[in-house]
């Protein structure tokens, strides 16, 4: 199932996000955790680790130059350029820095 | 907090510019100012032959403010971008591209040359890498003390930084106890313009949409924006 | 990318732009649920209003997650805009602050706090207690 997390800025919306992750992981589920924000911060609230999850921005800003086009598929997407949390959370961070959006 | 500042220098006998870019309500809320439906800067757009927006015909920079800022108390002049509708921006696009045409150039006009303008920019670092760092004297970076907030204002600070330095200070905001503003310094290597306190004066505010400086004049938050109109008078700034 | 990731049996949860900007993209079958999550205040219940009213143009199934809910005062405020919805109230929870101060996940902070724990019956309500086979 896929369930997404929306809000204004500042709300909680992160917080619940990555929560809702960890405690679905808890409960047996397999979870991927997506954060579409351009301003990725979802790795702090599964226990990422504020440094880590600041690192993971760099890293992705650094493989949507060229990397990406060598992964066809989502899954395999995911597989190579996610990241663990814990419980077994998968994060992946999705931002789109690069299209300009002014809403 | 930009709009309270706003309000507080205007007070001080400033004349006040306020500019929101959030394509979503915020400021004039907490500047106090009445919003009507449609946004102003509209009318202030048309489209050309080549089918882009275009600022229409004799629509400058101090015109504009003139017809199209909205009216905010103590004087405050709110130029405001146009709001997300239900169907998106599409239908106030004239808006936002009108107040994107005028934001490079208010500093043509010798009328606002000496007008102090207070921009509000949307959460995030990504408005300030496209759109405010080469227009903004002084970046107020208002940080609450989480770490989201530090990142993100560390962020804002190293998009702003580039290509050319701009002065940047820390506010810290919404501050719950000392730690909380030592750390957020800390995180900085640097003091804070100010630390304005978590303040329960303004949870009504908050709740209600009125404005900080409205429903909660005598509080701690409001006392510490007004200590940092202090620190950004020009001789306290240090050199 | 959410309309390309496969169910397969894992639980997507994404986290959205903040804004309505992203709910706007989001089309019918996309999506099995849009958790808006909002506080009392007027800015976030103004959006959170838009976000509801899009995601049902849309026939989305939404949730609202009334959050660092203190009294009645508050609730009555997000009920008054968003009250045709099922609203899942977390209350204001001196650990998930901690949490967010110090960098930790809520959950590692103190699981059992009041503000952890109604999330966590948040995550039974969306996705069920039991993990599919």
């Amino acid at each position: 199932m896929k369930i997404v997390v929306a809000g204004k800025g500042g709300v909680g919306k992160t917080t619940v996000a990555g929560t809702v992750s960890r405690a679905l992981a808890r409960n047996g589920h397999r979870v991927l955790a997506l954060d579409a924000d351009a301003n990725p911060m979802l790795g702090i609230s599964l226990g990422v680790g504020p440094e880590d999850t600041d690192a993971l921005v760099a890293v992705r800003q650094g493989l949507e130059t060229g990397d990406s086009e060598h992964e066809p598929t989502i899954e395999g997407f995911v597989e190579r350029f996610g990241t663990d949390a814990p419980d077994g959370v998968r994060l992946v961070v999705a931002s789109r820095i690069d299209q300009f959006d002014p809403g | 907090m930009a709009g309270t500042l706003a309000r507080v220098l205007a007070r001080r006998g400033h004349r006040v510019l306020a500019l929101d870019s959030d394509t979503l309500p915020g400021l004039a809320l907490s500047l106090g100012a009445v919003v009507p439906d449609e946004p102003p800067l509209l009318a202030a757009a048309e489209k050309g032959e080549d089918g882009r927006w275009r600022l229409r015909k004799g629509i400058g920079p101090m015109r504009a403010v003139r017809r199209y800022a909205i009216e905010a108390p103590d004087g405050v002049l709110l130029l405001q971008s146009g709001k997300h509708t239900d169907t998106g921006l599409a239908p106030v696009m004239g808006a936002v591209n009108a107040f994107y045409r005028l934001l490079p150039r208010l500093k043509e006009p010798a009328g606002l040359r000496d007008w102090t303008i207070v921009g509000d920019l949307s959460a995030g670092p990504r408005q300030t890498a496209y759109d405010w760092a080469p227009y903004a004297e002084h970046i107020l970076l208002v940080v609450e003390p989480t770490w989201q907030s530090m990142l993100t204002a560390r962020r804002i600070a190293r998009i702003a930084a580039s290509p050319r330095p701009v002065k940047m200070s820390v506010v810290v905001n919404k501050a719950t106890d000392e730690a909380g503003a030592r750390r957020v310094q800390d995180f900085f290597g640097e003091a804070a313009l100010a630390v304005i306190p978590a303040d329960e004066a303004l949870r009504e505010a908050e709740r209600s949409g009125a404005a900080p400086i409205d429903a909660a004049p005598d509080g701690p938050a409001v006392a510490a924006i007004e200590g940092l109109a202090d620190a950004l008078e020009p001789s306290s700034l240090p050199a | 990318m959410l309309g390309e990731l496969e169910g397969d049996g894992q639980v997507v949860v994404g986290d959205l732009e903040a804004g309505i900007g992203t709910v706007l993209r989001l089309q019918s079958g996309m999506v099995d649920a849009v958790v808006v999550v909002v506080q009392p205040t007027a800015k976030s219940i103004d959006i959170a209003a838009r976000a509801t009213r899009i995601a049902a143009t849309r026939e989305l199934d939404v949730l609202v997650v009334a959050n660092r809910v203190r009294d009645e005062a508050d609730l009555s405020a997000i009920r008054d805009a968003l009250g045709d919805h099922e609203i899942f109230v977390i209350p204001d929870d001196p650990a998930i602050l901690r949490a967010d101060q110090e960098g930790l996940a809520p959950i590692d902070v103190d699981s059992a706090s009041p503000g952890v724990t109604a999330i966590g019956e948040l995550a039974g309500r969306l996705a069920g207690s039991t993990a599919p086979a």
